[in-house]
């Protein structure tokens, strides 16, 4: 791997671990009874922009050498099941939380009154900011069992 | 009419379709090869294609709500009933991909 694309993978694992904590603390932020806007805005919009350089740092990564260089080696280990299953639901199942992370901030940044005035909107928007986490999580657990299998077979 | 909930509910109604939209994609180019070679000649790579595809459907729902707006909105109530649709479409999906690759892996 060149220097360029391990940045490039650097990157990818650095801002989609800054967006999962992001939606982690929008989940925290809208569980307190005092509601603080200024910090679920900040969080909201992290996400976001996390969310997404991520999705094209990691995208850029999978289509250009992971393809040709890491999948065959998890393939012929003992752990086929690592990419056959882990990476397969990884990448797909990523593709949903830009989306939620895109209507998360929106709600946030521009029902204010409504979130303070309709428990039942906030209800709705933690239990999507829980969604957005705990599938960011996996993500994450799934992504240090792909590297795990790559640096047994290559290490 | 509340401009704000309504436009917000209309890119709810995206993230749901768009989120649908990539399960179904996900499933059906793994069972029918001429989709995933669809998908990689229009975009060089079949994950590619399937989260153009998800932006297309997003922006064309979200926007399509946003222009063709009803005048009667139901303000909040609509918003907290699109996350909700939200909330379980895509733990829906999550369980749909998952399981489809672990079966396709045992069969």
């Amino acid at each position: 791997m060149n220097p360029a694309l391990k940045i490039n993978l650097i990157v990818h694992i650095v801002v989609g671990l800054i967006a999962v904590a992001a939606f982690y603390a929008v989940l925290v932020n809208l569980l307190k009874s005092r509601l603080n806007f200024f910090s679920l805005r900040f969080f909201s919009l992290a996400g976001v922009i996390g969310i997404f350089l991520s999705w094209f740092t990691g995208g850029y990564y999978y289509a250009v050498y992971y393809g040709q260089a890491v999948k065959p080696i998890i393939k012929k280990s003992g752990y086929p099941w690592i990419h056959d299953v882990l990476m397969e639901a990884k990448e797909h199942v990523f593709l949903f939380l830009p989306f939620l992370a895109i209507v998360l901030a929106l709600a946030i940044w521009f029902l204010e009154s409504e979130i303070l005035a309709d428990e039942k909107l906030k209800r709705y928007l933690i239990l999507t900011a829980g969604a957005a986490f705990v599938l960011g999580l996996f993500i994450v657990l799934m992504g240090m069992a792909i590297s795990g299998a790559a640096n047994i077979k290559s290490g | 009419m509340n401009k704000k909930t309504t436009i917000i509910k209309a890119f709810i109604r995206g993230a749901v379709a768009a989120v649908l939209t990539i399960t179904l994609l996900t499933v059906a180019a793994d069972l029918y090869g001429p989709l995933k070679d669809l998908l990689k000649q229009l975009f060089s790579h079949h994950w590619i294609g399937k989260g153009a595809a998800a932006i297309f459907v997003f922006l064309a729902v979200g926007f399509g709500g946003w222009i063709f707006r009803r005048e009667a909105g139901d303000g909040s109530a609509g918003v907290a009933r699109g996350l909700k649709i939200l909330f379980w479409s895509t733990i829906f999906s999550a369980i749909v991909v998952f399981g489809f690759f672990v079966w396709e892996f045992l069969r």
